[in-house]
């Protein structure tokens, strides 16, 4: 398993459509992909479940991945958050 | 009633079944809706399971339809938000979540599915700031939609037990839902989606029921019950009309009644052109009850029984008995005329459950018809041992639909072969000289149309599929609903030369497509020289009419002028101005088909 913190940059947070950009990036990869939030847990590959993680800006989420790519797959993840979801 | 007087909304859609209609709005689609728990029986939990997997396939495909409407009318970035909803339907936890409730608690899938969404939408509300609240709707809008369709495009009896008469307004009607509805309590329907040529509309028309399509309700206010009007004529629907309004469209009402009696009085009399030439006249039918309604009508015979509404209702397949009694009562209720079955023409909007078909991205062009048949010869079989039964008691003919190539129509005569050895074997009778054809709807068939008419003994030229294969016009897209053109000098040359072939082979040529039962194209089809002519058992009495008055040399020379045009709108405005007021002068005003608008 690897796993880094990653700060939410964008400026209206984690609303529908970076939760499904993260949806359809976690997608992509065969290991599993979990963000945790003040202690909750969230599967990435769920957009409900990222939705209801309500990450606003500037929340800190965790990020676990675990399987066989999963070097692979935080990376993914991390540029999306640094792209502040390639829209917002 | 209380509170302000509901406005007066006056909608224009699109004509799909003629006749006018005034009565209470009947919501097939209301945005809530109570969703009943049930227990289901734990050997049908797998069954569940995959009813719940086939409504989010065929939601997916729904929203995939509108995203790409929204992607041509505003734009790529406002059709994002589907994205979300796509996924928000595919999402792994909630449908992990659903199939364990079916599962663990033996729940129905739209009790457990609705559940689901609820409890999501709690927590959704929890969240403080409001961060989440505006895709509360999306959520919603997504789940109503599994949930109607669960609702709806399954056996649900009990729903569709409407006590009184009513207006059904639907987004998308299916053949196998209105079917459901008892026929004296639907006054009349509208749907969103479809246009004339759709199988709800032909539906509709055969069963004459008022009908509009392409309406959109979502936005208009209206509550079960409001009074609406359907002018199936001239495709309008009016919500809360006027007394002006209902004053005027139950004139309009009692004067179609009125036309309708004086055409019942042409039905003993015979479809003969004022020359003599008899033009054999035969209805197309979807359900056994239908029959009634073709004796009512005076045809001469069933030219085309489609058999796959048997398939379309239900979880699983009709047994051999079942069919062989729905197939042996229409032969009978029709002996001595004939009735021609055509076999199972699943596929395209027509997906039979038991097959588990998937919504596909180009489903006319896909696993459909005697390819799915082919495929599934167990199933084949069936169907086909069922209808050689029936033939041992009455004058039926068996057909087989979009053949394309001969192998296809050999491979299936050896089918139905092996058939008739089994119940040699098995003692069971049936008719020995029994007649087969093949539908001519594809252009590959009528390219070998000469080959094919060695192996049947009638073609049967399916105008729908032809036209929209030949034009590559989809027949269920409403963009291009304009470019679906029966008058295409493409298509009249292509029917002329399979009507050609098969008098050179003497075998019989009938047309059992749309355009059999619009009387200007009919008037052409019969100058070609066609034998038979099969349409919905409403327009048969006109047809006659027509018959009646015309001779067959002056359509002959009709359809030599039409041969020798090189575009549509040459062909119908030359149809238009040689016999437009001709039919006008006989009060035939309600066309089929796309020409209606242009009269």
């Amino acid at each position: 398993m690897v796993s880094k913190e990653l700060t939410v940059i964008n400026d209206s947070g984690i609303h529908a459509r970076p939760a499904a950009l993260i949806v359809e990036t976690a997608t992509k990869f065969k290991c599993n992909v979990i963000f945790i939030k003040d202690g909750m847990r969230a599967n990435a590959k769920s957009i409900m479940n990222i939705m209801l993680l309500a990450a606003e800006p500037g929340a800190v989420i965790r990020v676990e991945t675990e399987g066989a790519d999963e070097t692979e797959a935080l990376d993914a993840i991390e540029q999306l958050f640094s792209s502040r979801f390639k829209y917002d | 009633m209380s509170g302000p007087k509901p406005n007066r909304v006056v909608l224009q859609g699109v004509p799909a079944s003629p006749g006018f209609a005034i009565g209470p709005a009947f919501l097939l689609h209301p945005e809530e809706r109570v969703v009943k728990k049930r227990v289901i029986p734990p050997e049908k939990v797998e069954q569940e399971v995959a009813r719940l997997k086939r409504a989010l396939d065929k939601a997916h495909k729904e929203i995939l339809g509108i995203k790409t409407r929204i992607i041509g009318d505003v734009g790529e970035y406002e059709a994002r938000i589907f994205d979300t909803h796509m996924m928000m339907l595919q999402d792994v936890e909630i449908v992990a979540e659903v199939i364990k409730d079916i599962h663990e608690n033996l729940h129905n899938a739209e009790y457990a599915y609705s559940t689901r969404i609820n409890a999501l939408a709690e927590r959704f509300e929890s969240i403080s700031g409001g961060f989440l609240k505006d895709h509360m709707s999306d959520l919603r809008d997504v789940a109503t939609r599994v949930i109607d369709i669960l609702m709806l495009s399954e056996n649900n009896l009990s729903y569709l037990d409407v006590p009184e008469p009513v207006i059904i307004l639907s987004r998308n009607l299916t053949p196998s839902v209105l079917s459901q509805f008892n026929r004296k309590n639907t006054l009349g329907l509208t749907t969103e989606v479809g246009g004339k040529t759709s199988h709800v509309s032909i539906l509709a028309r055969s069963l004459e029921i008022p009908a509009v399509s392409g309406i959109s309700w979502s936005g208009i206010e209206i509550e079960p019950g409001q009074t609406v009007i359907v002018d199936g004529t001239a495709g309008n629907v009016i919500i809360n009309p006027s007394l002006r309004d209902i004053k005027e469209y139950e004139f309009k009402k009692a004067a179609f009644f009125a036309m309708e009696r004086e055409l019942s009085t042409l039905r003993d009399l015979e479809p003969i052109t004022t020359d003599g030439k008899y033009i054999e006249l035969s209805a197309n039918i979807e359900l056994p009850i239908e029959v009634e309604s073709v004796l009512q009508y005076g045809a001469d015979s069933v030219g085309l029984y489609r058999s796959e509404f048997l398939f379309l209702t239900r979880e699983d397949m009709p047994s051999e008995e079942e069919q062989y009694q729905a197939y042996k009562y229409i032969g009978e209720r029709m002996s001595p005329r004939a009735v021609t079955i055509r076999t199972m023409d699943a596929g395209g909007d027509k997906l039979v459950p038991a097959l588990k078909m998937a919504g596909e991205l180009n489903p006319y062009m896909g696993w459909r018809s005697i390819r799915v048949c082919l495929d599934n010869r167990e199933i084949f079989k069936i169907q086909l041992r069922a209808v050689l039964r029936a033939t041992a008691y009455s004058n039926i003919r068996l057909m087989f639909p979009m053949i394309s190539n001969l192998w296809e129509i050999r491979e299936t005569k050896k089918v139905l072969d092996e058939c008739r050895k089994e119940l040699d074997r098995e003692g069971i009778a049936y008719n020995t000289q029994l007649e087969i054809g093949c539908m001519v709807e594809v252009p590959a068939a009528v390219v070998m149309a000469d080959d094919l008419a060695r192996e049947v003994d009638f073609f049967s030229i399916g105008t729908n599929d032809l036209i929209q294969f030949t034009l590559a016009v989809d027949r269920a897209n409403e963009k291009i609903a304009e470019l679906f053109e029966p008058n295409s000098p493409a298509v009249w040359r292509q029917i002329k030369s399979v009507i050609e072939v098969a008098r050179r082979h003497g075998i019989q040529a009938c047309v059992c497509g749309e355009m059999a039962g619009d009387p200007l194209a009919a008037l052409v089809l019969i100058g070609m020289g066609i034998d038979e002519l099969s349409m919905g058992p409403g327009v048969l009495l006109e047809m006659k009419k027509m018959i009646r008055s015309i001779s067959y040399e002056d359509a002959r020379i009709c359809s030599e002028a039409v041969l020798k045009l090189t575009t549509a709108d040459e062909i119908g405005g030359f149809l238009r101005e040689r016999y437009g007021s001709r039919l006008a002068d006989l009060g035939i005003t309600k066309f089929p088909g796309k020409r209606a608008s242009q009269f």
